[in-house]
C-alpha cells in the first residue's frame, strides 16, 4: 500500500510540471503588457515602461523566465503580484479559505441532493418519479451559473429578503468553533445564511452529475448476483437498496470527486463574481485580464495540485475498498 | 437503419429522451428556418428599445439596442449550434487521436499522452479558455477553439480505456491478420465501436459548450457583436434584468432549454446502448 | 415568478416605509454618528498611496492620507494640507505655506518635511511608481527659511498645471512609510481599521483631523463587482451607497423612496479614434464624413441614458476650460455624405472598428456600425480584451477604435498627451498640427487662468475640426444612495469626498 502511494504521488509529479509550463506559455503569449496595464493609459510613459519591464525580467528569453520560474516554485516561492504588490502565497491565502468553504458546501449539498435522486431515478426507473427526478437534477445542470446566481438574488434576497444578496458571512469553521467557545450560535448562522444562495448556485449543476453517476451506478449494482441473492433471501427491499446496494454504487461517485473539484472551479470563477465572494476564482480571472503572471501561475498551481491531491486520496481509498486493484 | 429503428423504439419507451429529441427538434428548426422564421433581419435598428413582448411588430420586443428580439433568437439558435458543434466536433477529434493513439501503442506513448491529458484535466478549464480567447482575441473562432481545447480530454479518456479493451478482442487480432496496418484498424475497425459511446459524450459535451459560451460572454470574451449568440445576449442583459426582465428570460430560457435538450438527449442514448455505462 | 407581481411587492412595501417615514416625521438636522457602507465595483490593489491607480483604491486613499491641495465640487482647486500658495511671475517657483494644526494617525504633527520625503519616495526608482514620471517636472524643492513660505518648490520649466499632479500626491511621513503595506496610516479624515481582501475596508472617523471630525463613525468600502448585485444590495440595506448606477435602472431607482440618486458630469470624454497612418483616414474629407455621420445625442439616449451627455469636443463641462458657446459637428446626414463623395473613397470602404469588452462598448459599437453604414462604411465591430486592446492601441494597431480619457479637469492632462506630436506613445491617432503643438505648449507655461482657458479652446476647435478624434461623449458619475443617508455627491473625478472640508459633510440617520 506505501510503496503504491508513493508511487501515485510521483505519477504527479510530471502533472504538476506539465501544468506550471503551460501556465508560463499561456501567460507569455497573451498579449498585452502588464506595466501598461497596471500603469493605465493616462498615466503611461514608454521610457518607465520599458525600464520596469527590465525590471521585471520581462525581456528576457523565455526559456531562461521558465527555469527561473520553476527554481523559485522549487523553493515554494510563487513570486509576487504585480497588481498587489504582494507574494503571491499570500494572496492565494487569504482566499482559498473562502473558496474551499464554498465548493465544500456545495460538494456536500450535490451529494445530499444527487445522490438521492439518482436512487429515486434508479429505483422506479421508467415512472413518473425518475422522470420527475433526471427533469429536477438535469434542470439544474442547463441552466447558466450566472443567470441562475441572479435570479436567486433577485427570489431570496429582494423580493423574500431570505438571504444577503452577496459577501461572505465570516468563515464558516470559525463561526462553528464560536458555538463552543461562548459565541452562540449567532455567527454560525449568520455565516451560513451568507453561503446558502451561492452554494445553491454552484451545486445546481454538480447534482446532476451526481444524480446521474449515482443512477447508473445504482442500475449497474441492482443487476448484479449479490443482490438478486439478497433479494431471493427475503431481505426487505429498503435493506437491499440502502444497505447492499448503494455503498458499492458510490465507490465511482467518489472516483470523480476531482472532476467534481474542477468543474466546481469553474463554477465558483462565475459565482465569485456574481455573489461578490473574496474567493481564488475570481483573483485568477483578475489576474488574467491585468496580465499578473504570478497571480495566474500561483492560482492554477493551486487548483492542479488540488485536484492532483484529490484524485490520488480518491485511487488510494479506492484502492483501499476494493480488493480488486492491484497493489503492484 | 436497423439500429435507428429500434432507436425509435426505445424512444417511445423513454420519455426523456423523447422530451429532449423535441426540444432539439424546434433548435434545429429555429436554427435553419432563421431566415424565413424571422420577422426582420437580425442587425435591423428599431427606434424603440426594450420593448416589452407582445410590442407591434416584435413578438417578443426589441433587445438593448432596437433589434428585434425574436429575430435574434433564431439566429443566435445558429451561432449557438455553431459554437457547440464547432466546439465537440474538435474536441471529439482531437479527443479520438490522442486517446486512439495512447490507448492503442500503450508504453511509453501511453503514459506521456496521459500526463498531457492530465495536465489539461488538472489544469483550470475556464482560466485555460479565458487565456485562450484573451490570446486570440474575442470572436466565434476563438471561442470554438477555447471550448474545443478544455473538452478534448474526456473524449481521450473515454476512447483510450474503450480502445484498450477493445483492442485485445478477437476482431481485431483477425484484422491484423489479415493485413490491416494500424491506422486503417484504428479507423475501420476500432472506431465504429466506439461510436456510440462518443456520440453520447458528444451530446453532453454540447451542452456543456452552450453553457460555456454564456459563461465566456458573462466574462466579456464571447462572440463579437453584432453576432447574435444566447450567451452574449443574455450577458447583455443581466444588468437589466429589473427594468426589463424580458431580455434575459429570453436567451435564459432558450439556453436552458436547448441544453436540456442535449443532456436528455444524452442520458437516452446512453440507456439504449448500455444502460450500465457511465460518464 | 412574475416579475410584475414583484414590484407590485416593492411598490406595496415603498409604500408602506414611505408611510412610515411620514408617521415618524420631523426633518433632523446633521448628527455624528453611523455606519456608512459602500459598495465598490472593485477592491483597492494595495494601500500604497503612490502606487495607486485604479479610482477605487484612490477612493480610499483619499479617506486615509491627505495632499497638499484638493479639488471642490466645482473642480476649484482648495487647500488641504496647503493653506495658500503663490506662484512665480515666470511660472516656476511655487510656494506653499502649509497648515500647522495637522496631526498624523499615530499623533505625530505634520511639517514641510514630509511632502519633500513624499517627493523622494515617488521619485525613488526603485519604487516604480505609475506618479514618477508626473513628477519628473520638480527640479527642487525645500523648506522655507523663517520669513519664506513653508515649502518652495522649483520646476524645470514653467507649467501652469502644477497643482493638478499634487492631487494624487499623498503625503506620507518618514516615520509612517515602514507601516503601508501592514497598517497604513496618514492624515487623512478617517483612520483605517481593518482591510480583509475583497470582502471589505472598515476605516473609522480621525477625531483630530484638522477639519471637523467627519459625522460618520464608520466607513465601510465592500467590493461588489457585478453591479445587478450591487442594486440590489442598496435595495435590502446591505449598503448605503454606490455608483456607476446603470442608467436603465436609473428611473426605477428614482422613483423610490428610500433611495436617492446623485450626480456629477465627469472630468473624461469618450472617443472614437481614427488611425491616421492608415488609408482613407488620412483623409480629412472621411474623417468629416465620419464625425457628422454619428448621432451623439441617440448613442446618449440609448446606451448611456442619464449617465453621459453628448460631447461636442474634448472639454467636458465640468472643466474650468469648457465653452458654452462652442458646438461641435452635429448629427448631419447631407453634410457627411457631401464629405464622403468629396473623398479619396466616395464608393465607400470598408473598416475595422475596435472596442475593449463591456455591454456598453458592445452596445455602442453596433449602433456606430449602423450609422456609419448609412455614408456607405462597412464597419466590423472587432472585440479585444482590456490588456490586447491597450497594446493595439499603443502600436496603433487599428483602423478605428473606441476609448475613454479620464483625468482631473485640468485640461494639460484631459489633452496634451493625446494631442501633442512630441507625445509618442498615446498620440495614437497620429494628429500632427503644428498650430496645436504651440496652443498647448503655450498653455501648459501659462499661469493666468484666462489665458489657458482661451488657448486651450483654441486647440479644442483644431482638433475637432481636424476629426483625428471623434469627440463621442462626457460620462456622468451617478451615485445612489439610501435616504437615510444625507449631504452626499459624487465628486467629478469619480473620487467620493464624506468630511466637510470641501462642502457639507456626509452624514446618516441612526436610530
Amino acid at each position: 500500500m506505501t510503496s503504491f502511494a508513493l508511487r501515485r504521488g510521483l505519477m504527479a509529479l510530471p502533472v504538476l510540471i506539465g501544468v506550471s509550463l503551460l501556465v508560463f506559455v499561456m501567460a507569455r503569449v497573451i498579449p498585452g503588457d502588464p506595466v501598461l496595464i497596471a500603469t493605465g493609459l493616462e498615466r503611461a510613459h514608454p521610457e518607465e515602461l520599458a525600464r520596469a519591464a527590465q525590471r521585471l525580467g520581462l525581456d528576457r528569453p523565455l526559456p531562461v523566465q521558465y527555469a527561473d520560474y520553476l527554481g523559485r516554485l522549487v523553493r515554494g516561492d510563487l513570486g509576487v503580484s504585480l497588481r498587489h504588490q504582494r507574494p503571491v502565497v499570500d494572496l492565494i491565502l487569504d482566499r482559498l479559505p473562502a473558496t474551499l468553504e464554498l465548493a465544500g458546501v456545495a460538494f456536500v449539498l450535490s451529494l445530499g441532493l444527487g445522490v438521492p435522486l439518482g436512487v429515486i431515478s434508479a429505483v422506479r426507473r421508467g415512472g413518473p418519479y425518475d422522470y420527475l427526478a433526471v427533469l429536477v437534477s438535469v434542470g439544474g445542470m442547463s441552466v447558466p451559473a450566472f443567470w441562475l446566481g441572479l435570479l436567486l438574488i433577485l427570489i431570496f434576497s429582494l423580493n423574500l429578503g431570505w438571504f444577503p444578496a452577496s459577501a461572505r458571512g465570516g468563515p464558516l469553521a470559525e463561526a462553528a468553533w464560536a458555538i463552543f467557545s461562548g459565541g452562540g450560535i449567532r455567527p454560525l448562522l449568520r455565516s451560513l445564511s451568507h453561503l446558502v444562495l451561492p452554494s445553491i448556485a454552484l451545486a445546481a449543476p454538480a447534482v446532476g452529475l451526481i444524480a446521474r453517476m449515482t443512477r447508473s451506478g445504482m442500475l449497474d449494482v441492482l443487476g448484479e448476483d449479490y443482490i438478486l441473492g439478497a433479494r431471493s433471501r427475503g431481505l426487505p427491499e429498503r435493506s437491499v437498496i440502502y444497505r447492499h446496494a448503494l455503498k458499492n454504487a458510490l465507490i465511482p461517485v467518489v472516483t470523480v470527486s476531482g472532476l467534481f473539484l474542477g468543474r466546481l472551479f469553474g463554477g465558483a470563477v462565475i459565482l465569485e463574481t456574481v455573489f461578490a465572494w473574496p474567493g481564488i476564482g475570481r483573483l485568477a480571472v483578475l489576474a488574467v485580464g491585468r496580465r499578473d503572471y504570478a497571480v495566474i501561475g500561483g492560482a492554477a498551481l493551486m487548483v492542479a495540485f488540488g485536484f492532483v491531491l484529490v484524485n490520488a486520496a480518491v485511487d488510494l481509498m479506492y484502492a483501499a475498498l476494493d480488493p480488486r486493484i492491484r497493489y503492484g | 437503419m436497423d439500429r435507428i429503428k429500434t432507436w425509435v423504439g426505445h424512444l417511445r419507451n423513454d420519455r426523456r429522451a423523447a422530451l429532449g429529441l423535441i426540444l432539439l427538434i424546434a433548435l434545429l428548426v429555429g436554427a435553419v428556418g432563421a431566415p424565413i422564421l424571422s420577422p426582420h433581419s437580425p442587425n435591423d435598428f428599431f427606434d424603440g428599445v426594450r420593448e416589452t413582448p407582445g410590442t407591434e411588430g416584435h413578438p417578443l420586443g426589441t433587445d438593448s439596442v432596437g433589434r428585434d428580439l425574436v429575430t435574434r433568437l433564431l439566429y443566435g439558435a445558429r451561432v449557438s449550434l455553431l459554437v457547440g458543434l464547432g466546439a465537440t466536433i474538435l474536441a471529439a477529434f482531437v479527443g479520438f487521436a490522442v486517446g486512439a493513439i495512447a490507448g492503442y501503442w500503450g508504453g511509453w506513448v501511453d503514459r506521456g499522452l496521459m500526463v498531457v491529458v492530465e495536465v489539461f484535466l488538472s489544469f483550470p478549464a475556464i482560466l485555460l479558455a479565458v487565456a485562450l480567447v484573451a490570446f486570440m482575441g474575442p470572436g466565434l473562432s476563438s471561442v470554438v477553439l477555447a471550448l474545443g481545447a478544455v473538452g478534448w480530454t474526456d473524449f481521450a479518456r473515454l476512447v483510450r480505456g474503450e480502445v484498450l479493451a477493445l483492442k485485445e478482442r478477437e476482431f481485431v487480432a483477425a484484422a491484423r491478420a489479415a493485413g490491416a496496418g494500424d491506422l486503417r484498424l484504428i479507423v475501420r475497425h476500432l472506431l465504429p465501436h466506439l461510436a456510440g459511446p462518443m456520440v453520447v459524450m458528444g451530446s453532453f459535451a454540447l451542452a456543456s459548450a452552450v453553457l460555456s459560451e454564456a459563461a465566456l460572454s458573462f466574462l466579456g470574451l464571447g462572440v463579437s457583436p453584432p453576432t447574435p449568440s444566447w450567451g452574449s445576449m443574455l450577458a447583455d442583459g443581466r444588468g437589466l434584468m429589473r427594468v426589463s426582465p424580458h431580455l434575459t428570460w429570453i436567451p435564459g430560457l432558450a439556453i436552458t432549454l436547448a441544453v436540456l435538450g442535449f443532456n436528455l438527449l444524452g442520458d437516452g442514448l446512453r440507456d439504449f446502448l448500455d444502460p450500465r455505462t457511465r460518464y | 415568478m412574475s416579475f410584475r407581481k414583484c414590484s407590485a411587492l416593492i411598490l406595496v412595501a415603498v409604500m408602506i416605509i414611505a408611510l412610515v417615514a411620514v408617521g415618524c416625521g420631523g426633518e433632523a438636522g446633521p448628527s455624528e454618528g453611523g455606519r456608512l457602507v459602500v459598495g465598490n465595483n472593485s477592491d483597492v490593489a494595495s494601500l500604497d498611496p503612490h502606487m495607486a491607480t485604479d479610482l477605487y483604491t484612490i477612493r480610499v486613499c483619499d479617506q486615509i492620507f491627505d495632499t497638499l491641495v484638493r479639488l471642490d465640487f466645482d473642480g476649484n482647486y482648495v487647500g488641504s494640507l496647503a493653506e495658500s500658495w503663490s506662484v512665480s511671475g515666470d511660472g516656476t517657483v511655487w510656494e506653499f505655506d502649509l497648515r500647522d494644526d495637522v496631526v498624523y494617525h499615530d499623533g505625530e504633527s505634520f511639517d514641510a518635511s514630509d511632502v519633500i520625503f513624499t517627493f523622494e519616495r515617488i521619485l525613488d526608482p526603485e519604487l516604480e511608481s505609475p506618479r514618477r514620471n508626473e513628477l519628473g517636472l520638480v527640479e527642487d524643492m525645500r523648506v522655507g527659511d523663517d520669513g519664506e513660505a513653508d515649502l518652495i518648490i522649483t520646476l524645470r520649466e514653467p507649467n501652469g498645471a502644477f497643482l493638478s499632479t499634487l492631487l494624487t500626491v499623498y503625503v506620507v511621513p518618514e516615520h509612517l512609510v515602514g507601516d503601508l503595506g501592514d497598517k497604513p496610516r496618514g492624515s487623512g479624515p478617517f483612520v483605517l481599521e481593518e482591510w480583509v481582501p475583497e470582502e471589505r475596508i472598515v476605516l473609522s472617523a480621525f477625531d483630530d483631523y484638522w477639519g471637523d471630525r467627519p459625522l460618520l463613525d464608520e466607513l465601510v468600502f465592500r467590493p461588489i463587482p457585478e453591479v445587478s448585485t450591487r442594486v440590489v444590495e442598496l435595495e435590502t440595506g446591505g449598503i448605503h451607497l454606490m455608483d456607476e448606477v446603470p442608467g436603465e435602472d436609473l428611473e426605477r431607482l428614482e422613483a423610490l423612496d428610500e433611495i436617492r440618486v446623485t450626480s456629477a458630469v465627469g472630468s473624461n470624454y469618450s472617443v472614437m479614434g481614427l488611425n491616421t497612418a492608415r488609408e482613407p483616414f488620412d483623409d480629412p474629407n472621411v474623417r468629416k464624413a465620419i464625425a457628422y455621420a454619428i448621432d451623439r445625442e441617440r448613442l446618449v439616449e440609448v446606451v448611456y441614458p442619464g449617465t453621459a451627455v453628448a460631447a461636442d469636443g474634448p472639454l467636458p463641462p465640468s472643466s474650468w476650460a469648457y465653452d458654452e458657446d462652442f458646438s461641435g459637428p452635429g448629427y448631419d446626414l447631407e453634410r457627411a455624405l457631401g464629405f464622403m463623395e468629396n473623398s479619396s473613397v466616395p464608393d465607400g470602404f470598408s473598416a475595422e472598428l475596435l472596442i475593449s469588452e463591456g455591454e456598453r462598448m458592445e452596445r455602442g459599437a453596433v449602433l456606430i456600425q449602423s450609422m456609419l453604414e448609412e455614408i456607405g462604411i462597412e464597419v466590423e465591430v472587432v472585440t479585444q480584451e482590456w490588456g490586447t486592446f491597450l497594446q493595439s492601441l499603443i502600436a496603433r494597431d487599428y483602423d478605428m477604435l473606441r476609448v475613454a480619457w479620464t483625468t482631473d479637469p485640468e485640461p494639460d492632462a484631459l489633452m496634451y498627451s493625446l494631442m501633442h506630436s512630441s507625445s509618442e506613445a498615446l498620440n495614437f491617432t497620429g494628429l500632427s498640427s503644428p498650430d496645436v503643438d504651440s496652443l498647448l505648449d503655450r498653455a501648459r507655461a501659462e499661469s493666468d487662468v484666462e489665458e489657458r482657458a482661451a488657448l486651450y479652446r483654441e486647440v479644442q476647435s483644431i482638433a475637432v475640426e481636424e476629426a483625428t478624434m471623434i469627440y463621442l461623449l462626457h460620462e456622468n458619475h451617478v451615485a445612489a444612495s439610501a435616504d437615510s443617508v444625507h449631504d452626499f455627491r459624487p465628486h467629478l473625478t469619480g473620487a467620493f469626498y464624506f468630511q466637510n472640508t470641501l462642502g457639507a459633510g456626509t452624514w446618516m440617520e441612526v436610530d
